[in-house]
């Protein structure tokens, strides 16, 4: 009986929970978290904050103190395939070209909405995968 | 005992028709005026002329599921689309509208309120009208009506159903509304909008037994031009609200699968990177 309780109350938490994320409004518009990196034992962190401003796709890379702006980003809506592009730090006060390349599926979600595909950092070449928060 | 009048069934069925067809022959020599649906009866008024809105009934809203199919400006009108926006609402077709936040129990917000099968009550007061409806999540809107201006839509916190002003043309209410959030779409069938929606609805009552609903969507962020939605909304005197409860037993979202097959609200996070090309 208690446990059926708690998992009536778990379920309600849970819709509670997804109700309180819902976005409907531009597909790309949301801030994205996930991993890129060169291999699965190289990945990083990522998270990527994108807006729908003036009919154009906008946004930053990594907020805080290390930021970098996206400066150049494309959606072909046949595909739903996004292209962002950013002047990404290096180190020892050099950039170098970031620039991903992937697909958006499940569009409808508002929890599991996925952003993945490939990068070029200068010489670099990788994979990536971020999620709708 | 022997029936006065014995027929076989199709004998029967025969007589009825016969019936049947005499009784709309004679209805119809007796004249046309005769069956004539009544004239509505007029508008109803409050004490100082203003239209008056409620009354003891309900309006008993349609269910509008496309808003291209109540498109104002003729035939050749057409919802103008952003590549964007036509794209999700192909997605959403294809998807048979799972996702629809309506679906979710949260409000239907804006003019899809008043297309939305449940019915609705006006309530008028100097200054403010109250609109409550029985569905889409149990809500209601307000509207002010004390001459305020429409706020940037920066300076309100995003909601539902915006922030409404009102004024009366005439005899025609007009609200604009702003500061609409992005968790609705603006009808069944999937048509998206923006936090940059504005509304403009034209709101009158021809008769006492009809509401007239006009609503003009302008958003930069999901269309190309301003385009406006009519329809009509019959009255039921008499009738009064009932209790709805949504979230009540909700079975739709206990089954409801997202696109990859999994349930929508398993949360699961992005933990591994897709295979290198």
């Amino acid at each position: 009986m208690r446990s059926r309780a708690v998992a009536i109350a778990s379920l309600l938490m849970t819709l509670a929970a997804g109700a309180a994320v819902a976005q409907a409004g531009h597909p790309v518009k949301g801030s994205w978290s996930g991993y890129w990196g060169p291999s699965e034992a190289q990945k990083k962190r990522i998270l990527l904050v994108l807006d729908w401003k003036d009919n154009e796709i906008v946004g930053t890379i990594n907020p805080g103190p290390n930021a970098v702006k996206i400066d150049k980003a494309t959606l072909d809506v046949d595909t739903w395939t996004l292209r962002l592009e950013a002047n990404m730090p290096t180190g020892a006060g050099k950039t170098a070209r970031y620039v991903t390349t992937g697909k958006i599926e499940n569009l409808g979600s508002w929890n599991n909405r996925r952003y993945s595909g490939t990068y070029d950092l200068g010489n670099e070449h990788g994979t990536f995968a971020v999620a709708l928060n | 005992m022997t029936p006065l009048i014995s027929l076989r069934p199709v004998s029967r069925s025969a007589v009825l028709i016969a019936l049947l067809l005499a009784s709309v022959a004679a209805r119809a020599q007796s004249g046309a005026g005769h069956d004539a649906k009544p004239a509505p009866a007029p508008t109803p008024r409050l004490a100082d002329g203003t239209v008056d809105l409620g009354g003891d009934g309900i309006w008993s809203q349609p269910w509008i599921t496309d808003f291209a199919k109540q498109l104002v400006g003729g035939p050749d009108a057409k919802v103008p689309f952003l590549p964007w926006t036509k794209a999700m609402y192909d997605y959403n077709a294809a998807t048979k509208v799972a996702y629809d936040p309506e679906g979710f129990c949260l409000p239907p917000g804006g003019p899809r309120m008043f297309g939305t099968p449940y019915p609705a009550q006006f309530i008028q007061q100097r200054n403010r009208i109250i609109v409550i409806f029985e569905g889409g999540a149990h809500v209601w809107r307000e509207i002010h009506m004390d001459g305020r201006p429409l706020p940037n839509r920066d300076d309100v916190n995003p909601t539902y159903f915006g922030y409404s002003v009102g004024r009366w043309e005439g005899d025609t209410l007009v609200v604009e509304t702003t500061g609409f959030n992005e968790k609705t779409w603006l009808n069944f069938n999937g048509t998206m909008h923006t936090d940059q929606l504005r509304t403009t609805e034209r709101i009158s009552r021809p008769n006492r037994d009809t509401l007239h609903y006009e609503a003009t969507i302008d958003d930069p962020g999901a269309y190309s031009k301003p385009w406006t939605v009519a329809w009509n909304i019959p009255w039921t005197a008499g009738a009064e609200l009932a209790e709805y409860i949504c979230q009540e037993n909700n079975q739709f979202l206990l089954k409801l699968k997202d696109d990859f097959g999994k349930p929508f609200f398993d949360d699961e996070p992005v933990e591994h990177l897709p295979p290198a090309h």
